[in-house]
């Protein structure tokens, strides 16, 4: 119809039973009777006329507060609103939509009529599931004052964008001893008192560099030496997000999938803030790179990253050495996972080796409820290769968790 | 239950009611009936509005109306009724006595104390309904229907066209209920301005631009639309009928030489029957007349109620034109072709459709009769009976030596029954003799010389003098023309022709009725429940006079003096006849369960629809969390925002099962989430039981009027 008013059910009610009350009335000759069956039926009509001319003409603006926030939290919506036509005078019904996860958006009535006005409209949104999020379009539902008419109005204005990151835990644990100086290499050697060439060599390993081979201590000892390369201070550290949707139990924001996002998001955002250059790998690669950016750009690509990642259907941690290359040069290595077999553990030990203390945090097997006797054989298997493994159970405090850890590493 | 009722309603909904009411002033007398139905609607309105106020609930504040609406219409009643009949007795009273005079007159009506009560009783229905409609059931658009009662009726029966202002007070009243019941959207975060006030105004005065635009469109495009006939179940004449001075019928049947067949008939008991057209109760100095009668359509078999005998007929009529119906009387219930209206005190039948002197010709019919027959004793013991038209005891103004001779004939006769009896032995005797050659009127100055001196005469004069001598005795008393049994055939039937045209009096007694005398000898027997012949049997045979001869009498009727009856008024539509009701009755009764059950229906097989078997589970789970919000439309609770998770818990409180609530929350957001194939077969058992559960919870109409449906 125009403008796309059309009559409600009553309405439509009222134009029949109209319709039959006068033809009735024609048929037994009351004129006085079909006045009453014309007016129920011209009635609906007017109420269209009404609806069609008296339509407000809106515009609108809407600000979120904030645009970026952890699951979990609450955020403020307000919405401005202008009617520029000042014969508006129908009922108005707003509705700013929202992805069922946010609530469903909301709705609201303005009472106002005849004239131009601004009208601003607050309501907060509970956020409950991380990801990205548009919030809107504002649609209006237009009504007459006897109900018997309705049109839809689309206001100009543009969505907005909500980003809801995971939940980050604030670490105040400091950092100990990851990436500092060495390439994770066992403890060195120190030979000799101090002497002309202070330098710290240790055994010939198969593929260690020729031009590293220090000769004067390899004639020395008699076998052949390497030099320990003093690294320049290298902070940087390779997160591994176990997101397979295999590895985890639980649904919604209560899954290990979520718990082990947000830790590992934590981590990220804590060693970014130190300084550090993270590398996030999970799922079938990589899930984010660097790329120069350090500091607060690099914080802010990294809720990005863990933001927007899903669950993925890989059967294996293997997967994400699929591309390894840029997963080589990196300081240390901490890996949040899920439920794990002897063959990820395997996995992971063989990417430990080149990295400094390689640690990991893993679902407690009995807290979770896992079925599977190999996490535990993967776990033993893990710790043995010299790693340092946390458990954790659902919903629990994850700086505890992170204390436990670095207690262990420190031990270790 | 509704805890945000708007008071207003309530008084808005009294003035409507009263506001419909005006248009009845077309079809009554007086402003009674405005004052005490003023009094009524404010009584319950105020109860309305008072329950909005305190909070007490949809079905405690109708309750309380019902409540007040009804003692106001008892104790109205009992302030209008007659004051000594008791309590029920004082509404039966005023029931009948409005019903009665509705029945009778013709608009405008008197506004006696049982039509107010009646329109009282009328106006607590349409407010009492018009509450249910709005505020209970919450569907405002359908109050035009209660509310146009009045404005119907009185278009309906009124004969002048209702005016455009009745009309736009009507029309007004509607609109500004349904202004004030329609809400303004439902938004949960209202954000309201702080002019609501003025847009409430806006909303009235465009309201009523929509008043005055409907009205003004339809009294417009009326005159443009094609118009039938003008109440075409009435189905008669415009103006009044006409009916011709049966005794000049009678006159030229009896005085032609042929002998005309008029009908043949077989009646049920065997025996044969005298057959009436009409009865004429006036008598005139001039003759025996007519009065005007009012014909009515329905409810022949309630008109008259005595003692008889039930008697079956079965007639065919010849070639013969009547505008009456020849029936035995007294007439209970016939069957026949074309349009017959009867008259209620005399219980003549007489043709009222477009042709009618023709719907006799040929016409096949039967009839079923409760045909007076006291016994001889009863006759005896009966006494005149009280409450009859007073024109049938008007005594005229004839010859005192009359009088002196009716004293004579019905001395030493204790009772009025014997008196009527020796009358009738009296006219029956030797004194006197049938003969057609008297004078075709039965004028007071003839009948007084037929009973004084000539004493020779045929049935009119027997008849009128008879029913002057039971008259100066205090007897009612009227003529009935018709025809006398006629001849047996062979196959038992009996055959009625022109000679047998007949006039006889009846005369009205205490129990037993209008009960038919033969005081004309030598047509047929006396009845046999009065004293037989003194001088042995007459002729059996209905003979014409021993002298037909055509001297003086012509048989041009024209130049007797044809004196036009008063004419009858139009025939009126009564109360309904008696076994017609059942069928449309139960019929009625049917679709109104159908329309009542269909809304229930509905909603069940859309529940079984949405939780239907086959489909996917993210189909499964949307369908089921929608059943779940429209059950909890249905039963008027409050719908959390939300996703199903954080919306289950928002209400665990406020709803029973709130751990089943949540499974189903948690089963939907699995199945609506998560990218596991999930098994979603326990939900739809899950949803049919948290739905008892939440019927169980709610009042019993909830599941007869699903709101869901509606879209609210």
């Amino acid at each position: 119809m125009i403008r796309g008013a059309r009559p409600t059910i009553r309405g439509i009610i009222l134009f029949v039973a109209g319709a039959v009350l006068a033809g009735i009335a024609g048929a037994i000759g009351e004129p006085d009777l079909m006045w009453l069956g014309l007016f129920l039926c011209v009635l609906p009509l007017l109420s269209l006329v009404v609806v069609v001319a008296l339509q407000p003409r809106l515009e609108y603006a809407r600000s979120l507060n904030p645009a970026q926030l952890p699951v979990g939290e609450r955020l403020e919506v307000v919405v401005r609103l202008r009617n520029v036509y000042p014969l508006a005078a129908t009922t108005l019904e707003l509705h700013d939509a929202a992805p069922v996860s946010l609530g469903g958006g909301a709705r609201f009535v303005v009472a106002r009529a005849f004239g131009r006005w601004d009208q601003a409209v607050r309501y907060g949104i509970q956020t409950e599931q991380r990801g990205r999020f548009l919030v809107g379009p504002l649609t209006a539902r237009v009504g007459d004052p006897l109900g018997l008419a309705t049109s839809r109005v689309h206001p100009r204005g543009e969505e907005s964008l909500l980003r809801v990151t995971p939940k980050l835990w604030p670490l105040t644990e400091a950092k100990r001893g990851l990436g500092v100086g060495a390439t994770g290499e066992a403890a060195p050697q120190r030979i000799g008192q101090a002497g002309q060439d202070d330098v710290l060599v240790r055994e010939h390993r198969h593929g260690d560099d020729i031009r590293r081979i220090h000769w004067r201590m390899s004639a020395k000892q008699g076998e052949l030496m390497v030099r320990l390369e003093e690294h320049p201070w290298d902070p940087s550290a390779l997160i591994i997000t176990d997101t397979r949707r295999l590895a985890h139990v639980g649904e919604g924001p209560s899954s290990s999938l979520e718990w082990t996002i947000s830790a590992a998001a934590s981590v990220a955002v804590k060693l970014s803030d130190d300084r550090y250059r993270i590398v996030v790998a999970g799922g079938s690669g990589t899930i984010y790179q660097p790329h120069q950016l350090t500091g607060v750009a690099q914080r802010q690509g990294l809720i990005d990253a863990f933001t927007d990642i899903g669950a993925s259907d890989e059967r294996e941690l293997a997967a994400i050495l699929a591309e390894s290359e840029s997963l080589d040069a990196t300081g240390s290595l901490i890996v949040f996972s899920g439920q794990l077999s002897v063959q990820d553990a395997a996995t992971l030990t063989s990417m430990g080796l080149r990295m400094a203390k390689p640690s990991a945090i893993v679902p407690d097997a009995g807290a979770w409820g896992l079925r599977s006797a190999e996490h535990g054989d993967a776990v033993r298997l893990l710790r043995a290769s010299g790693w340092a493994v946390e458990q954790y159970g659902p919903g629990e405090h994850m700086p505890t968790v992170w204390a436990r850890l670095m207690v262990r590493q420190a031990a270790a | 239950m509704n805890p945000t009722a708007n008071p207003v309603v309530s008084p808005v909904i009294a003035l409507a009611t009263w506001l419909s009411l005006l248009p009845l002033g077309a079809l009554l007398e007086g402003r009674a009936h405005l004052v005490e139905a003023a009094l009524l609607v404010t009584v319950v309105g105020i109860i309305g509005a008072l329950g909005a106020l305190l909070g007490l609930g949809r079905g405690g504040t109708y309750a309380l109306q019902v409540v007040g609406g009804v003692a106001m219409l008892v104790w109205r009643g009992l302030m209008l009724g007659p004051g000594d009949t008791g309590f029920l007795g004082t509404f039966r009273a005023l029931v009948q006595e409005g019903s009665a005079t509705i029945a009778a007159s013709a608009p405008p009506l008197d506004a006696t104390n049982g039509v107010v009560f009646l329109i009282l009783a009328l106006t607590a229905l349409v407010q009492l309904v018009l509450e249910l409609l709005v505020n209970v059931l919450e569907q405002p658009a359908w109050s035009f229907a209660p509310l146009a009662l009045g404005y119907v009726v009185a278009g309906i029966a009124a004969s002048e066209e209702l005016t455009v202002p009745t009309f736009a007070v009507v029309a007004g009243s509607y609109v500004l209920l349904l202004l004030v019941a329609t809400g303004i959207g439902e938004g949960h975060r209202a954000a309201r301005a702080s002019r609501s006030g003025a847009f409430h105004l806006t909303r009235a005065g465009l309201a009523l631009l929509l008043t005055v635009g409907g009205v003004a469109g339809a009294a417009a495009v009326q005159p443009l639309l094609p118009m039938g006939s003008k109440q075409p179940w009435q189905d008669t004449q415009s103006g009044p009928i006409q009916l011709g001075d049966p005794t000049v019928a009678l006159n030229e049947n009896l005085r032609r030489p042929e002998d005309v067949p008029m009908f043949s008939y077989t009646t049920s008991t065997g025996a044969p029957s005298y057959f009436r057209t009409v009865a004429m109760p006036d008598l005139t100095n001039d003759g025996v007349r007519l009065i005007p009668m009012t014909l009515r359509n329905f409810g022949l078999s309630g008109a008259y109620s005595a003692p008889g005998v039930p008697l079956e007929v079965e007639v065919q009529m010849r070639a013969v034109p009547s505008e009456y119906l020849p029936v035995p009387f007294a007439v209970d219930d016939f069957s026949a072709d074309g349009v017959w209206s009867y008259d209620p005190e005399t219980l003549a039948v007489v043709a009222t459709g477009a042709d009618r002197q023709q719907q006799t010709v040929n016409l096949r019919y039967t009839a079923s009769s409760t045909v007076p027959s006291p016994s001889p004793e009863e006759l005896d013991a009966a006494e005149a009976g009280q409450g009859v038209d007073p024109i049938t005891t008007v005594v005229p103004d004839v010859d005192p030596r009359v009088a002196e001779l009716t004293r004579q004939v019905v001395e030493g006769a204790g009772t009025a029954g014997q008196k009527a009896q020796r009358i009738q032995s009296f006219l029956r005797g030797d004194d006197f003799e049938y003969s057609l050659d008297a004078p075709q009127t039965a004028t007071l100055d003839v009948v007084s010389s037929f009973l004084l001196e000539d004493r020779y005469g045929y049935c009119i004069h027997f008849a009128a003098g008879m029913m002057t001598m039971a008259r100066i005795e205090g007897i009612p008393s009227r003529m009935a023309i018709g025809f006398n049994s006629g001849t047996q055939q062979e196959d038992g039937s009996f055959l009625v022709t022109s000679h047998n045209m007949h006039a006889w009096p009846e005369l009205y007694f205490e129990g037993l009725g209008w009960v038919a005398f033969e005081p004309t000898p030598a047509v047929a027997s006396p009845p046999s429940y009065t004293d037989a012949d003194p001088t042995g049997p007459s002729a059996p045979e209905p003979s014409p006079s021993p002298s037909p001869s055509p001297t003086n009498q012509s048989e041009s009727p024209e130049d007797d003096p044809q004196v036009p009856v008063p004419p009858t008024t139009r025939p009126v539509p009564g109360a309904g006849d008696d076994a017609a009701w059942v069928l449309p009755t139960v019929l009625g009764l049917l679709g109104l369960a159908l329309v009542a059950a269909a809304p229930l229906a509905i909603r069940t097989a859309q529940a079984r629809w949405r939780l239907r078997p086959g489909q996917g589970p993210a189909e499964l789970a949307a369908g089921a969390w929608r059943e779940v919000r429209a059950t909890f439309v249905d039963t008027d609770r409050d719908w959390p925002d939300g996703s199903p998770g954080p919306a289950s818990r928002a209400v665990a409180g406020s709803v029973p099962e709130p751990e089943l609530l949540r499974g189903i929350a948690l089963a939907v957001e699995r199945a609506t989430f998560s990218r596991e194939p999930v098994d979603p077969t326990a939900l739809p058992d899950q949803v049919q039981r948290l739905r008892r559960a939440l019927y169980a919870d709610a009042p019993w109409w909830a599941r007869w009027w699903p709101r869901s449906l509606w879209g609210r």
